[in-house]
């Protein structure tokens, strides 16, 4: 290094460090939030209360909301990198289902690339049954698959989406071949729940909260959960007391620009740390039914490693990666 | 009865000074988004969702309702003055409203669209406060199988549109088809015909082949002939309004349209495109003015207008009775009622009865505001045909530009929009049919998607199509709808020739 | 009925057989996952490609047996006008070209003057203010009613 390049370098340096001291003491003035979604889904939602939860409690001065939605967000994903590198004023809302559409649409870019902040919140999947469906547990079910795989129909989401993953992982835990289960995937818009009111499939699997009026109704009944234990307010077994060792959480996070610097990073986890405390986001949460799986920083970036890792490894079981 | 006790409450929630305020604003919000091309009703409620952080449940529902009803509307009035459909349901509109308008008879197609909507809408409402509950039961019985035979009824409808040559028609349908195929697959998750491009893998959007094939296709195409003076549009000719015998032509459609509108809008996977198409087919095929229709034949109009606005009535059914969404813009409203902490479902009605009978109350006081608001717009809205030439194009496609920029910020949308009204343009000068095009491109997947659903709750075996009686009886009326005409065709072509021999 | 024209109907059915072809092998380009689907992704694309063939096959023989009647071989119609239509597309692609970089403001007003002069308007001027206009009232319907982002640009970022 020569000595002009060493003295550029160093007030760059200079500068970058001044800068985020600078934001720290005025929170962050500006926040640019990126929605790789359509307005109006999960992810979009998340940035919308996000956002106002952020300014009612002065956290932010001035936000903008931005939306590039498609293909489980992989278009959003490198505009998102390009346009954010190194900003620590802009953070991306996104969650479990990337993952799947990254390995599956063969995004020549993915999360390793951007800065995990936080996971906000999840929601764990059920198994569902008509009511009048003979199948009472998942040892049913279980038994059903071993009997025949194909002629039991699995109604979900698209293909190599969550649901379609919780199908795979069941079958997998139940000693038969994920790639022959007759997983029938429909599009948004209640059609596989109205497949299973109608009867016309043997099971459903979707997040509680599209199921949980249904089930109260008596429409559907619940055979398992895919969380780790019991979780309060939901009276349903889950999956695994039930013998079979399938969990799967659908989680929603936030993450940061790529390049990041140390500090750009903790004042981004702080921010959201800070909104996460807030009773106006503990209130939210209630009234949207949202379960709170607060996880920040490193930790979160090691789950989303590890979670990575298992969902490439379903996706190549279900013959689809 | 109780329903009606129900329904006054209703009324009586929804009539305040301040809900009758949403509702104004919603219809008129709902019109202007309805006008412009490619924002629809969806996309305007999710951004206004962050409202529900400031008013109350009722004013939201009243306010978006009216927008949905607004929007439908809408859509109408560009298709019909100026070829450029908003939204793809409004695409048969189309078809005879803007011929009536180059005729001069503008005046009475936006008015027998106002006043079929407002008909069918209303007859929805009713629809929804009395048999709810019967509609929804027979909807759920609805299986893949049944849907794709409901898929190949409205197949038999593009004989209604393909023109003079049916194997150009057909060449349009195929294409249709095509475009319908690219991304990914919803079963498998495999890409096709997505030429490696991210932005390809949700599909193309409808409404961007729409708006380039009707807008961008039909600006290049004038500007190829402007100079020699061809297709000049009349601006007004006659009366503005309603003519004895243009009720007298359109009061059946409106209630067929209506009849054929609420049940399918209330399906699961219905939509507000499959009614217009069916309703068009019917109007045609039942029409004393057979030799009109291609030229602006007036029922070619009322009919899938009110069909149009009565699936959006059909819509709210399972909303309201399963908490289904069964349109975006309904899976936008059930966020919406999710910010407030309501779950709709089987208990909503129960649970929340000031709710759902005043969103009911606001549907039949935003079909009126509607009329009330655009019956006296025709005079104005016709006005737009005086727009000089040059203005009137170069605004069209400002306006495409926006529909289509505006939400995704694509640049490669924008270049696949002005592609496609480049292939608009040929289409038009070998005389290609365009709206088979559209039909291909809506009904394909959802036959592609059904069908295979179908084959893999049944594990293969094809008697699903015609041992369901729900599948059986669709596929025989589509048989019949096919052959019977030609047949007829046949019979009536044999008696000159063996006359002549 | 000149040979000339008929030359372009022709080409045109080799188009749509080419067009058939190119899709059918494209179809074998798609992966088929070995699941449980007992109808795959192939089938109905192989459809269509067979169809455009078939279909391209018809035009060919409508085209050659001079059956196929349109603007093309109506000898009223006139030949298509390219000034003007070279006017549209100019104002297409400038708004491709610009839109990106400038905004949708500026570059829609260019296109706006474009096609108003494809249309034979003569004050340029007066087409200029009243594209700038509209475009501005439309983004600022977007921009401000529905907080609707349309992208950045030279005039954009004066707000």
């Amino acid at each position: 290094m020569n000595r002009r390049q060493f003295l550029a370098s160093a007030g760059i340096a200079t500068v970058m460090s001044a800068l985020p001291r600078f934001a720290d003491a005025q929170t962050v003035k500006r926040l640019e939030i990126f929605v790789p979604a359509a307005p109006g889904g999960g992810w979009d939602q998340t940035a919308r209360v996000m956002d106002a939860v952020m300014r009612d409690a002065k956290l932010i001065g001035n936000s903008r909301i931005t939306n590039v939605g498609g293909a489980g967000g992989t278009i959003g994903l490198p505009q998102f990198i390009n346009q954010h590198k190194g900003d620590g004023n802009a953070l991306m809302t996104g969650g479990m289902v990337m993952i799947g559409a990254i390995i599956s649409n063969k995004s020549p870019v993915d999360l390793t690339a951007v800065t995990p902040i936080a996971r906000l919140t999840g929601e764990y999947l059920t198994i569902v049954v008509p009511a009048a469906s003979p199948l009472k547990s998942m040892t049913d079910l279980v038994d059903a698959l071993k009997k025949d795989v194909g002629a039991v129909s699995w109604a979900g989401g698209s293909a190599g989406g969550s649901d379609h993953i919780l199908a795979g992982l069941v079958a997998k835990a139940a000693g038969v071949d994920p790639i022959k289960v007759s997983y029938v995937a429909f599009a948004g818009g209640g059609e596989a729940m109205a497949a299973l009111l109608g009867n016309q499939v043997t099971c459903g699997v979707s997040g509680w909260g599209e199921f949980s009026e249904q089930v109260a109704a008596g429409n559907l009944r619940v055979l398992g959960i895919s969380a780790p234990e019991r979780v309060e307010g939901i009276d349903a077994p889950t999956i695994k007391e039930q013998g079979l060792d399938v969990e799967l959480l659908n989680w929603r996070a936030v993450f940061g620009g790529p390049d990041l610097s140390d500090e750009q990073k903790t004042n981004l986890v702080d921010l959201v740390t800070k909104m996460d405390a807030s009773e106006k986001w503990q209130s939210e949460l209630k009234t949207r039914s949202w379960t709170r799986l607060f996880l920040a920083g490193d930790e979160f970036a090691k789950y989303l490693e590890e979670d990575t890792q298992r969902i490439a490894g379903i996706l190549k079981d279900l013959g689809l990666a | 009865m109780d329903s009606f006790v129900s329904l006054a409450n209703g009324f009586a929630v929804a009539l305040t000074p301040v809900n009758l305020m949403w509702g104004l604003i919603g219809v008129t919000l709902g019109t202007f988004v309805g006008v412009l091309p490619g924002l629809g009703p969806a996309l305007t409620i999710a951004m206004l969702l962050p409202i529900t952080f400031q008013v109350e449940p009722t004013a939201a529902f009243i306010l978006f309702a009216g927008i949905y009803f607004g929007a439908m509307f809408g859509g109408s009035t560009t298709s019909i003055l100026i070829n450029t459909p908003g939204e793809s349901a409004t695409i048969v509109t189309a078809l005879e409203g803007h011929q009536m308008a180059k005729r001069g008879r503008g005046g009475p197609a936006l008015a027998t669209a106002a006043i079929g909507s407002f008909v069918a809408g209303t007859l929805g409402v009713v629809g929804i406060t009395l048999l709810a509950p019967i509609i929804v039961k027979f909807a759920l019985t609805f299986a893949p199988a049944d849907y794709f035979a409901l898929m190949l009824l409205a197949f038999v409808t593009v004989s209604a549109v393909l023109g003079s040559s049916m194997v150009r028609g057909l060449t349009a349908l195929v294409l249709g088809l095509l475009i319908g195929l690219v991304g990914v697959d919803l079963q498998t998750g495999q890409a096709r015909f997505a030429f490696g491009q991210m932005a390809l893998l949700d599909g193309i959007d409808v409404v961007i082949i729409c708006v380039g094939l009707f807008a961008v296709g039909e600006t290049l195409h004038l500007a190829s002939r402007y100079r020699a003076g061809k297709d000049e549009i009349i601006p007004i000719k006659g009366s503005l309004w309603m003519t004895k015998q243009d009720w007298a032509r359109s009061w059946k459609p409106w209630l067929r349209g209506a009849f054929i509108g609420f049940p399918i809008g209330a399906m699961p996977a219905g939509g507000a495109e499959i009614p217009t198409f069916l309703s068009y087919f019917t109007e045609k095929k039942l029409s004393k003015h057979q030799e009109e229709f291609g030229k602006g034949a007036i029922e070619g109009v009322a009919g899938p207008e009110a069909a149009n606005n009565a699936s959006a009535a059909g819509v709210f059914v399972p909303l309201l009775t399963l908490g289904l969404p069964t349109s975006a813009t309904a899976a936008i409203m059930l966020s919406a009622f999710q910010s407030y902490g309501i779950n709709p479902g089987p208990q909503l009605l129960v649970s929340q009865p000031d709710l759902v009978w005043g969103l009911i109350a606001s549907l039949y006081i935003g079909n009126i505001l509607l009329l009330v608001l655009n019956l006296p717009l025709v005079g104005l809205w016709v006005q737009v045909l005086k727009i000089p030439t040059p203005y009137l194009y170069a605004g069209i496609l400002l306006f495409a530009t926006i529909g289509t920029y505006g939400i995704s910020q694509s640049v490669f949308d924008l270049a696949l929009l002005y592609a496609i009204g480049i292939v608009g343009f040929f289409m038009r000068r070998y005389d290609f049919p365009t709206s088979p095009v559209i039909i291909g491109m809506i009904l394909g997947p959802f036959a592609e998607q059904q069908f295979r659903r179908a084959m893999t709750i049944s594990q293969g075996d094809l008697s699903v199509f015609y041992t369901r009686p729900i599948s059986a009886t669709l596929i025989t009326i589509s048989v019949l709808a096919l052959v019977v005409p030609l047949v007829l065709g046949l019979l009536r072509n044999r008696k000159p020739a063996s006359v002549s021999t | 009925m000149s040979t000339a024209r008929n030359i372009e109907l022709l080409a045109v059915a080799l188009c749509v057989i080419a067009l058939g072809v190119g899709v059918v092998y494209m179809t074998t380009q798609i992966a088929v996952p070995p699941t449980y689907a007992k109808v795959g992704p192939t089938i109905f694309p192989y459809t269509v490609g067979a169809a455009l063939i078939g279909l391209g096959a018809f035009l060919f023989r409508d085209a050659f047996a001079g059956s196929w009647s349109c603007e093309v071989n109506d000898e009223e119609a006139q030949k298509p006008d390219l000034a003007p239509m070279l006017w549209v597309i100019a104002g297409l692609a400038i708004n491709l070209v610009l839109i990106a970089y400038v905004g949708f403001i500026i570059a829609s007003t260019a296109m706006f003057v474009l096609v108003a002069k494809a249309f034979g308007s003569r004050r340029l001027w007066l087409a200029a203010i009243v594209g700038f206009v509209l475009a501005l009232l439309a983004y600022f319907g977007f921009a401000r009613v529905l907080d609707l982002r349309m992208g950045s640009g030279l005039i954009e970022d004066l707000f």
